[in-house]
């Protein structure tokens, strides 16, 4: 396995670096550090907005049992079908790209970290809600010591399914067409996606191999570490 | 489904609430908690009506009702900081609380770390370091083996008589006679369907008792057959057929011969008094009406097919 690796590795880098100077690798690792912040910034902003949602709703079994089916629902949209409506929007409002088509990438993934976070919130224990109901836990206590850490695991499962749908979805949001108008942000994604459309193969094997290299080690150093976290202390039962 | 509960709970006493499963104690018990408001009725405590969990009463659980994700000194602490309590006024009374309880050294373990009977220690503690007046307890030994629960029932009634523990009234569910009779100074036998309080014995023998007392040994009977006994006359002239039209398994009801032969007409004998008042000057009234929620109605009709 490790030789089929290794033995590939060479090969791509042989084929890239026979299109593109190695001062374009730096240039790619760059717009892939701004496609991570994006991506991180996205996740974060998403988080707070739905997982006080997700809470709330999964708490409610009425609720719940509404939302949920309407959460995948959304989650299995194709989400570039609603990238028209908002290009139009940047360019007649004059937005800047680099902000505005940020959301596009969020759009489609925002709902996994919703409805994983409701599935958590409805399997919180009954007994654990009322021993709160009866200290009178309110507030941000309660969300502190009760609702944040029993929803833990499950909100990390939405985060890295989000995260990695965002990664995929750069390369569809970071540079968008209107009529004959282009938007692009500066970013990895819109790297691969310019590559694409021109057909320069040795560019769009890099860009990929360089955003591939970003999932991999972020998964590695970041999400892998938080999810042992998540299974050792916070796992109920 | 509750009817007609009415009790006192006065002022340095444990109540036992006794009865089968299913006889409606953990319902009360949560009413008289606030976590459960009643449809009809009210609970009264402190001259207020409850309808949301009151500070004043805390709650020890048969599942012993631990966060996993907190240490022993967090699970504890968890009531005071709610109290807004300040950070070193708070690591003190919980220390306090889980030195009294017997768990002293374990103040950063994690509950998956500790055995059933030191988790529900921790229960204990977390109650009762908020010094509430009135614990409720939902058997809160059921979950334990023999041997751990009563070391905890006599470490209970243990710093119960001594004074030591920082409450003035107790309330026991339980379904464990000899439980209720070791633990409690008056105990309510529950009848189900619907649950109400078919009678209320009092146990006047000081402690520590012994289970093998001879009047431990009369009371435990005396309540055994109490429980038993109602339940075959609530049943009797119920059709309860086992294998529907054949009659088989049906529960007769009791007529006397005289009636049968014609010489005298059959007269309903008076309800049993499911009701007792107390007057104490301190304490809570418990006041449940008749109540048929729309879950009970969708039981009774169930029943009622072939």
């Amino acid at each position: 396995m490790a030789v089929i690796c290794a033995f590939s590795m060479w090969k791509i880098t042989v084929f890239v670096l026979q299109g593109v100077t190695p001062d374009e690798v730096g240039t790619t690792v760059f717009l892939g550090c701004v496609t991570m912040v994006r991506v991180f910034v996205l996740i974060a902003v998403a988080s707070v907005i739905w997982v006080p949602v997700g809470v709330w709703i999964g708490l409610r079994p009425e609720a719940a049992r509404i939302v949920q089916p309407v959460a995948q629902f959304m989650a299995a949209f194709p989400a570039n079908l609603l990238f028209p409506p908002a290009v139009s929007g940047i360019v007649v409002l004059r937005l800047d790209p680099d902000i505005w088509l940020s959301p596009l990438m969020i759009l489609g993934t925002q709902w996994y970290i919703l409805f994983n976070v409701i599935a958590g919130a409805s399997t919180i224990p009954g007994e654990l809600r009322d021993i709160g109901a009866n200290l009178g836990v309110r507030g941000w206590l309660w969300w502190r010591r009760i609702a944040l850490p029993a929803v833990f695991p499950f909100y990390m499962t939405g985060a890295v399914t989000a995260s990695g749908g965002s990664w995929n979805a750069s390369i569809v949001a970071e540079l968008a067409n209107w009529g004959d108008t282009t938007l692009k942000a500066h970013g990895l994604g819109a790297y691969i996606a310019e590559a694409t459309a021109v057909g320069d193969f040795h560019r769009i094997v890099l860009g990929i191999a360089v955003m591939s290299a970003f999932v991999v080690f972020i998964n590695r150093l970041f999400w892998h570490p938080l999810y042992i976290l998540a299974e050792r202390k916070f796992r109920l039962g | 489904m509750l009817d007609g509960i009415d009790f006192t709970l006065a002022e340095g006493e444990i109540i036992g609430l006794l009865g089968r499963s299913g006889s409606g104690k953990s319902t009360l018990l949560r009413s008289i908690a606030g976590l459960a408001p009643p449809s009809a009725g009210s609970v009264i405590y402190l001259g207020n009506e409850v309808t949301a969990p009151p500070s004043g009463i805390t709650m020890v659980f048969q599942g012993f009702a631990l966060f996993p994700w907190l240490t022993v000194l967090e699970n504890v602490q968890l009531g005071l900081e709610a109290l807004g309590l300040s950070t070193g006024e708070l690591h003190r009374r919980a220390i306090e609380a889980i030195d009294l309880i017997g768990l002293d050294g374990f103040e950063s373990a994690y509950p998956r770390e500790l055995s059933g009977g030191m988790r529900q220690r921790v229960g204990f503690a977390r109650a009762l370091v908020v010094h509430p007046n009135i614990l409720l307890m939902d058997e809160p030994f059921s979950a334990l083996d023999v041997l751990t629960a009563e070391t905890l029932r006599t470490d209970f009634l243990d710093l119960w008589s001594e004074g030591q523990l920082p409450i003035k009234g107790v309330i026991l569910v339980t379904h464990n006679i000899e439980e209720a009779v070791l633990m409690c100074d008056r105990i309510f036998i529950f009848g189900s369907n619907p649950g109400r309080i078919l009678n209320e014995i009092k146990v006047e023998l000081p402690h520590p008792r012994a289970r093998l007392d001879p009047a431990f040994r009369d009371l435990v009977e005396r309540i055994y057959v109490e429980m038993t006994t109602q339940a075959v006359s609530v049943h009797a002239g119920r059709r309860t057929e086992y294998f529907p039209g054949t009659g088989i398994g049906t529960i007769l009801p009791h007529v006397s011969s005289n009636s049968l032969a014609g010489q005298r007409s059959f007269a309903r004998p008076a309800p049993t008094s499911a009701r007792t008042i107390y007057g104490n000057d301190e304490g809570m009234r418990v006041r449940t009406a008749l109540v048929v929620s729309k879950f009970q109605l969708f039981q009774v009709v169930c029943r009622q097919l072939p």
